[in-house]
């Protein structure tokens, strides 16, 4: 029970993380996140 | 219940709790913070104290019997790192004060530290593998807000990397303990000690010992599944940086060496040959990188998968000597890798930028920074007396008592790889002539009042460093002891379910 509730809150995370990124980087290709390697 | 091993994790619980109270008065979260801090660097050392002078400690959560019930149980090993954490901690709050920013702060960034080192602590101090689980999650959910705190695209790239393949590595935990309490019917690591040895099918037991190999290995970063560490760890402030380098890699290291010694000791020559192995090629990896790198604190990035792979190397060896090394190396590399950290952000706030061909001339403009990052950079390249120097003797003499002569030749190498890469850092940060003021991103500035504060935790890390070199012999005494209570398991099985309450 306590997996789910921590996958739940986890995956919860991730989603918003995936949608800010979205709208920062205008891109959801990994392959163009290049700003931090040199 | 004995509440003295159970502090480490409530006094940093208390403390957030209580910062997010004053959610509105930054003022109140910073001293709150500095005073939850201070409260955990005395809580952890006198848990240090009291595991040396009685032996291994466990209590049961709520009163429930082992092995139903949760074990709490600190031994030499798990007592040296909350004691770590505890310092780190206290080092990285000072240095918070006068660096972060007001934006973050108001968004929580004193509670999610704090919760951060009570995952941490959790971690160490739990003798049951799902409670590990939990406690990870803990500590990868805060270290994930506060890698993406601030929003800065660096950053978010950096998380999106560090989130997905940490969720991976804990989906393949959750399956391999599934697995586990499917074969042998308890997740209380004493119990699972003594039982995985009579289990029916030996071969999965292995297979499981390579699933958590796996997903500690991406937790602790070796090779071949470190690739989000380079990616994220320069991205976030320096602080945030500095906690993460010295202290969540070795979570994974620790948790390695613990089910490796306590539980996955059943085919030593497949499971710790394959660990001596992947340590030789992390620590290739990580410094081949490093040397490529320009920018400051990506090369003390790459470092760290480096490093870690010593780590790995005394776990791989599994002698008296070569776990009594890694117990040193860690010990000594906790403190370096942060403090490295905190002098790239001084170095930063000097010339504005990280990029190594902007920097320069630091050494003329303070000297004292100077020397500050020259202490933790040769003891991580392992010069005598300081105590990169001894831990790397260590490993190396555990090395030739087996005959392992491949892995020794490999560190030896990556020593001087190391060096090399640590040299370039002061060749063009400190030592050649700083950019002319026209077209430098800011001119050499005396430090002022706020960031004298900064030198304090860096001054005060470089002086452990020192002392830790020059009283090698009595730690390594306790890092031996420590080996030992991990190689002979009977002392920690007895204590959990022998006489606990």
């Amino acid at each position: 029970l306590t997996a789910i509730v921590i996958s739940f809150g986890v995956t919860a995370f991730a989603l918003v993380l995936l949608h800010r990124v979205y709208q920062t980087v205008e891109t959801d290709d990994l392959d163009k996140m290049k700003a931090t390697d040199t | 219940m004995k509440l003295l091993l159970v502090l480490p994790i409530l006094i940093p619980l208390i403390t957030a709790a209580l910062a997010l109270l004053a959610w509105r008065r930054r003022r109140v979260q910073r001293s709150l913070a500095l005073m939850g801090a201070s409260a955990l660097l005395i809580a952890s050392v006198w848990l240090l104290a009291s595991v040396w002078g009685k032996g291994i400690q466990a209590t049961q959560i709520g009163g429930w019997p082992a092995p139903f019930g949760i074990t709490i149980v600190a031994d030499l090993l798990s007592a040296i790192m909350v004691a770590l954490t505890g310092l780190m901690g206290f080092a990285v709050v000072i240095y918070s004060l006068a660096s972060i920013d007001r934006e973050r702060e108001s968004f929580g960034y004193y509670p999610l530290l704090c919760i951060l080192l009570m995952g941490v602590c959790g971690a160490f101090l739990t003798g049951d593998l799902f409670n590990l689980y939990v406690w990870f999650e803990v500590m990868l959910i805060s270290s994930f807000v506060l890698l993406a705190l601030g929003g800065e695209r660096a950053q978010l790239e950096g998380a999106i990397k560090y989130v997905t393949l940490n969720l991976l590595s804990s989906a393949i935990f959750l399956a391999a303990i599934g697995i586990l309490y499917g074969i042998a019917g308890t997740l209380n690591m004493a119990d699972l000690s003594r039982k995985l040895g009579d289990v029916s099918s030996p071969g999965l037991v292995t297979t499981v010992a390579m699933m958590f190999l796996v997903t500690f290995g991406v937790k602790a970063a070796v090779f071949p599944l470190f690739f989000w560490l380079p990616a994220s760890y320069h991205t976030p402030p320096v602080a945030v940086s500095a906690i993460f380098a010295g202290l969540l890699t070795k979570v994974g290291v620790y948790a390695l060496i613990r089910v490796f010694t306590l539980l996955f000791v059943q085919d030593v020559s497949y499971t710790h040959g394959l660990i001596l192995v992947i340590a030789g090629l992390t620590m290739v990896t990580g410094v081949l990188g490093a040397v490529a790198q320009n920018e400051f604190r990506r090369i003390l990035s790459f470092h760290i998968v480096s490093q870690i792979g010593y780590m790995i190397m005394g776990l791989g060896l599994f002698t008296r000597l070569a776990l009594a090394g890694s117990v040193f190396y860690i010990i000594h590399h906790i403190v370096v890798k942060t403090n490295l950290f905190l002098v790239s952000g001084v170095a930063h706030n000097l010339r504005g930028t990280f990029e190594l061909k902007r920097l320069g001339g630091l050494y003329a403009a303070t000297p004292h920074v100077a020397l500050l990052f020259l202490i933790p950079a040769l003891s991580l390249a392992g010069i005598p007396p300081l105590s990169g120097f001894f831990a790397k003797l260590a490993l190396v003499q555990a090395g030739f008592a087996v005959e392992q002569y491949a892995i020794v030749a490999v560190s030896l190498v990556v020593s001087l790889f190391t060096l090399l890469s640590m040299t370039k850092i002061w060749n063009e940060a400190f030592w050649k002539p700083g950019p002319e003021p026209a077209s430098a991103d800011r001119s050499p500035e005396k430090i002022g009042g706020r960031e004298r504060v900064l030198l304090i935790p860096i001054a005060m890390l470089a002086l452990i460093t020192v002392a830790i070199g020059f009283a090698a012999g009595p730690i390594f005494e306790l890092a031996t002891q420590a080996a030992d209570q991990l190689l002979n398991r009977d002392e920690y099985i007895q204590t959990v379910l022998g006489g606990s309450r």
